[in-house]
């Protein structure tokens, strides 16, 4: 374990990094290699990853925010996780690692008129993470439930590839033997070698302003004792939830908050005839026929989520789970129309987050589970439970008119590990909450530096695009504002 | 900080128990109360605004216990589709069966504790 900074009441720092996940951990090093005086305040506390099984109860308590248990309200309300320790989400996720397209980024570019983002600077800071994590395909022999996947759309004749992760592999060809290059094992040590000092347990209530310049945050320690920190800078890095809440706890508001983007995702559950459950890993395969529009891979399956992948139509499908060793959970997930927002509430201590789905994105929800459920039948499976209440139990193609005839988005579980978007950059102020760089417009020295800055959800997994934008970010911060 | 309507003696507490009991008839009470337990905690867990939303809920809850009886009141709530208050039941239900199938993997559809399986 690397050496935490002790809680003292107060602290000082040349430029405070609020957040330690794929954001605030790379800005951080960058920082610190450079010789800055950095603190890093983060929420949570330090866990080592060999201590917690992945996807675990006993991890959702130690390292998700609220146990795991939060929830964007709407019709339907969508659950969604964040990382709440040492390493943010970087810690708790499945470790699957894709640049985002040459679509996305002109999208991103011209959308929201963003200044200096070439693609050939982009995938250089891609090219220099993928090194820094090692991000690399399984060198073996894959999980059993990512073979099913693949050999599904492999008889479809659909599009599907192997999506690389930030693992090592020191047992050779053992795909579920990988250790996970996050945050923890990655860019926090090496911020903290170049001197910067991490301050874990901590939470920042609110930064205060003197007319556009910040100069204090004031922060709650463990056992709700106060603390304040003196900055010349800050970069909020906590998330594209906690982010724009703090920014409107300290005074924000504008456009901060009102462009939450993720991607939602359904589940099914497919059983097989033999063992196919691995319970500490997920499948590495992913469906990208109808990519960017929707795409499907696999999920944690221990027994535990098996079992709620079927409490939707709990009373038909509950005979299942005591074969779960033979069942692997699956998503669909969505790129988004739809738009949700985070709003500080006055005296409250967490935000409201809302999102609203479109038609067309219940609509392909729909779409996206029947599809995925019919990769699965021709993966061999037995039997699939689709999760949406009332849904039919899947044993063949004519059921598959029932699954869809039957789905509605307001009856199903849907959920989304990907939230982006609630300070989207670009110098055109109509559309976005900071500058082409992070800072925060009204601002001098407040800059954003995480995945809320991605103009939407990239289609992929964002962890590739929140350090990139990351990289060029602190890059241009050390250059031009130091 | 802790909420007493959402402790297991409360009304949620007491909702938690009776679809637990309806749902999972054969689950032991001691793993019955240790999933009450686990649901109350992490219902005491969520952010401030749900939490708020949940307690109002399980105000109406508590009333609707004293008078039609927690036997009916339970019943409605697993029945019902209407918006946010079918989400009680949902949430309840989903970190039940989410902890008992972790905790004990062995467990029967019906609760019961042990059931004949080959291990993977």
């Amino acid at each position: 374990m690397i050496g935490l900074t002790p809680a003292l009441s107060h602290h000082s720092c040349q430029v405070l990094v609020i957040g330690s996940g794929a954001g605030g951990a790379t800005t951080a090093a960058l920082l610190a290699e450079s010789g800055v005086d950095v603190l890093i305040v983060e929420e949570g506390p330090w866990i080592e990853q060999d201590s917690v099984v992945p996807f675990s109860l006993d991890q959702m308590d130690r390292q998700y925010r609220s146990g795991g248990v939060t929830v964007a309200l709407g019709r339907p309300s969508i659950a969604y996780t964040e990382g709440r320790c040492a390493g943010g989400g970087t810690e708790i996720n499945s470790g699957l690692y894709r640049r985002p397209s040459e679509e996305t980024l002109d999208r991103w570019r011209t959308g929201y008129a963003i200044h200096d983002f070439d693609d050939d600077t982009f995938y250089a800071a891609c090219d220099e993470v993928e090194r820094s994590l090692s991000v690399q395909t399984v060198p073996g022999r894959h999980t059993p439930a990512s073979e099913r996947l693949r050999r599904g759309a492999e008889r479809l004749g659909w599009q599907h590839d192997e999506i690389p992760r930030w693992m090592t592999y020191p047992d050779g060809d053992d795909a579920a033997a990988g250790r996970r290059q996050s945050m923890t094992r990655t860019y926090l040590p090496r911020a903290v070698l170049a001197g910067a000092r991490l301050l874990c347990d901590h939470r920042v209530d609110r930064l205060i302003l003197d007319r556009a310049r910040a100069f204090r945050a004031e922060l709650t320690g463990p056992g709700q004792a106060p603390a304040t920190i003196d900055f010349e800078h800050v970069i909020v890095c906590a998330g594209a939830i906690q982010t724009p809440a703090l920014l409107q706890r300290s005074g924000f508001r504008g456009l901060v908050g009102r462009a939450l983007s993720v991607h939602p995702t359904v589940k099914l559950a497919a059983r097989f005839d033999e063992a196919i459950n691995v319970v500490d890993d997920v499948p590495v395969h992913q469906v990208k026929e109808f990519s960017p529009d929707l795409s499907f891979g696999g999920s944690a399956s221990h027994p535990g989520l098996v079992a709620l992948a079927l409490t939707d139509s709990w009373a038909a499908m509950r005979e299942a789970v005591t074969s779960w060793p033979e069942i692997a959970v699956y998503y669909a997930a969505i790129t988004s129309q739809g738009r949700g927002r985070v709003v500080a509430i006055p005296g409250m201590r967490d935000p409201l987050v809302t999102y609203r789905l479109t038609r067309r994105d219940r609509d392909l929800l729909g779409q996206g589970l029947a599809r995925l459920a019919l990769v699965m039948l021709e993966a061999g499976a037995r039997d699939v439970y689709p999760s949406f209440k009332n849904a039919p139990i899947v044993s063949s193609r004519a059921d598959l008119a029932n699954l869809t005839s039957g789905f509605s988005a307001a009856a199903a579980s849907v959920m989304t590990v990907h939230l982006c978007s609630t300070v989207p950059m670009g110098s055109d102020s109509s559309r976005a909450a900071a500058d082409s760089h992070g800072r925060v417009f009204g601002a001098d020295n407040v800059y954003v530096n995480d995945a809320s800055l991605l103009p939407d959800a990239p289609g992929v997994n964002p962890q590739a695009s929140v350090m990139a934008v990351a990289l060029r970010n602190a890059r241009r911060f050390i250059g031009e504002e130091l | 900080m802790s909420s007493p309507l959402l402790s297991i003696g409360g009304p949620f507490g007491v909702f938690a128990d009776r679809l637990l009991l309806v749902e999972l008839p054969d689950l032991p009470p001691d793993r019955r109360a240790a999933t009450v337990a686990f649901v109350c905690r992490r219902a005491q867990a969520v952010p401030s605004p749900l939490k708020l939303g949940i307690g109002i809920l399980v105000v109406g809850v508590g009333v609707a216990q004293r008078m039609a009886g927690v036997d009916r009141t339970t019943g409605l709530l697993r029945s019902t589709s209407l918006p946010f208050v079918g989400e009680l039941a949902r949430m309840v239900r989903s970190l039940g069966v989410a902890y008992l199938w972790e905790t004990w993997p062995d467990t029967s559809p019906s609760g019961a504790a042990v059931v004949a399986r080959n291990a993977p």
